[in-house]
């Protein structure tokens, strides 16, 4: 999977570096057991602090996206079920973007459309694995 | 003749290397000519082609003078060690300033155009990261424990040793030891560092990138393990039986294949460089979807320096299997700074030390109850109750003689030697002057004679004299 980082974002480096995996994932653009970069592998390719990576890797293995194993390093979960856990978050999350689109002048029907889009470009591998 | 071939080798080696350098700089590559990203188009431009062959004209011109010049730079070989040392010093200086500033200059020009064009190209700021290509660099082609049995090599001569302790007591003998382990240590830390620095995306395709790391990993990694095999065999066939009163035969000749192998090593090395280059070069151009980040704005010229990036050192943009420090990190800059210092430090140390070693005469005084031996580098005192006997000699002994630690040239020998059946000795002996000391002693042998064939029999006398009191 190519990551890629923007350094002029606003967004932190480990922020962005959590959602690109996370995308990846759904992408299917990681597989269930795929390996990541070792932190400090990560660290040297993208030319930050390893508690940066760390930072990221903690949180992905937090939300279940990631297993840390000490031998294995960091490797991509098998899918789980948990849309009770993860229900409260999208809703928060859909609300932020629901308001930004509307105050952009987006239409109820052209913004579901637009997640619809997004959400066919998702084919998680795990899911399966 | 073999200090001649040796530094004729190094500056050979000098001249091609810094020639191949600035020349791969002046020719465009993943779309950047003399380090300035640009878009195809302006490749083709009349503006730039120009610059490119102002800048092929200009590194031609001077490196052919700085070839030229390299010539008397030689030729100072006949005289003067200290000053040739002095001269060469400068010569390889220069072989690397003049291009770099042509290079700098071009650089500047050509980054000024690309600002006034606003020729931008890819995206900027922008880091890219394959998590596979990034996972497979880890693996290692070789296991490290072939450097453990490259070192196992060096002890070898140990092995062959009649007595160990005899070995330890020979300066050259365990500098050489010493130097062969270290390098050993080098070439671990090569494989181990190269294997774990930053990884360049070159395309979209994680194909194409896997393919281009596991070729840099297959190339030099095992370029590595095969130099360090290598260089232990080199030092072994110096150091074969070194501690061992007969090592002054077959010395000369011990050191030719030495060089020869170092020789064989340096081009081994280059060509491995050469042929990553040439393989990446076809696998890069099946690539349909390249990844182009303008980097320009951290590139001062050749040097790097990013204070968003907390790398201290990564890959040269130029050279993809080089490596270059960040200087806008702390340690990258006082690394570079702090290396530069000790080089130039080394460097003027040297250069007076030997300058001594040429220019300072030889005195030997004679005391109450020492005789003191000054030179430019080498002094000694002995006690005169030591001394054995003093010998008047025409010529030194036609017996083979090692250098230990000092200087050996055309016109003097000076500091600690190894001579044929008589073991360690110590030499003030200008070689064009006729008569000679022989001092013997209870712990060593000291040749010593002065300009002044006059001041030499005197010396002579007048210590034969204070030995019969």
């Amino acid at each position: 999977m190519i990551i890629r980082l923007e350094n002029s974002s606003d967004i932190p480096i480990y922020v962005q570096l959590r959602n690109q995996i996370v995308m990846g994932i759904g992408r299917g653009e990681l597989k269930a057991g795929e390996s990541l970069p070792t932190v400090r592998q990560m660290a040297q390719d993208i030319g930050v602090n390893t508690m940066t990576v760390n930072k990221t890797y903690q949180i992905l293995k937090l939300e279940g996206y990631i297993e840390i194993d000490r031998r294995k390093g960091a490797t991509v979960c098998a899918v789980k079920d948990e849309t009770a856990i993860i229900q409260e978050k999208l809703e928060q999350e859909l609300e932020l973007l629901s308001a930004q689109a509307c105050l952009k002048g987006y239409g109820k029907k052209e913004f579901l459309e637009l997640c619809s889009e997004m959400f066919d470009k998702m084919n998680p591998i795990a899911l399966q694995g | 003749m073999i200090f001649f071939l040796t530094m004729l080798f190094c500056s050979i080696t000098l001249v091609v290397a810094f020639y191949y350098c600035f020349y791969v700089a002046g020719k465009e590559k993943k779309q950047i000519l003399l380090g300035v990203t640009l878009p195809k188009e302006a490749l083709e431009s009349e503006e730039v082609k120009a610059i490119a062959k102002e800048y092929n004209k200009k590194l031609n011109q001077s490196m052919l003078i700085l070839l030229l010049a390299g010539i008397p730079v030689h030729m100072a070989m006949n005289g003067y060690i200290s000053i040739f040392l002095i001269v060469y010093t400068v010569w390889g200086v220069l072989l690397y300033f003049i291009p770099n500033e042509i290079m700098k200059k071009e650089n500047r020009k050509l980054y000024k155009l690309k600002r006034q064009n606003e020729w931008i190209i890819g995206e900027t700021k922008t880091i890219y990261v394959d998590t596979r290509a990034s996972v497979m660099a880890r693996k290692y082609p070789l296991s490290s424990l072939h450097f453990l049995l490259a070192g196992f090599i060096c002890l070898l001569p140990l092995y062959a040793s009649d007595n160990v302790g005899s070995f330890f007591k020979q300066d050259m003998a365990v500098v050489i030891f010493v130097t062969s382990l270290f390098t050993k240590v080098v070439f671990f830390l090569l494989y181990k560092g190269f294997f774990q620095r930053s990884n360049k995306v070159y395309s979209h395709d994680t194909k194409i990138n896997q393919k281009c790391i596991g070729l840099r990993r297959n190339i030099l990694g095992n370029c590595f393990v095969i130099l360090s095999y290598l260089d232990s065999i080199s030092f072994v066939i110096m150091e074969w039986g070194m501690e061992k009163e007969s090592y002054t035969n077959g010395f000369a000749e011990r050191i030719i294949i030495f060089c020869l192998l170092q020789m064989f090593e340096m081009v081994f090395l280059f060509y491995s460089i050469f042929l990553l280059e040439k393989r990446k070069k076809e696998i890069l151009s099946t690539d349909k979807s390249p990844i182009i980040v303008d980097e320009d704005e951290y590139w001062k010229g050749m040097y790097y320096y990013n204070p968003n990036d907390k790398r201290i050192f990564v890959q040269d943009r130029v050279f993809d299997s080089n490596i270059t420090f960040n200087m806008a990190h702390p340690v990258g800059k006082t690394t570079v700074y702090g290396l530069a210092a000790i080089t130039i430090i080394t460097m003027v140390w040297l250069s007076i030390e030997v300058l001594r070693m040429d220019f300072v005469p030889y005195g030997m005084e004679i005391k109450e109850t020492t005789v003191s031996f000054t030179s430019g580098g080498y002094n000694l005192e002995v006690d005169i109750e030591d001394i054995k006997q003093v010998t008047l000699l025409e010529n030194l002994p036609d017996k083979k003689l090692a250098k230990t630690n000092g200087g050996a040239t055309d016109d003097y020998l000076l500091g600690k030697f190894r001579m044929e059946d008589m073991g360690n000795c110590y030499m003030y002996v200008y070689l064009d002057y006729p008569l000679l000391l022989q001092i013997d002693t209870t712990e060593t042998t000291i040749f010593f004679n002065s300009k002044n064939t006059k001041e030499t029999e005197q010396l002579y006398k007048s210590l034969s004299k204070r030995i019969a009191q």
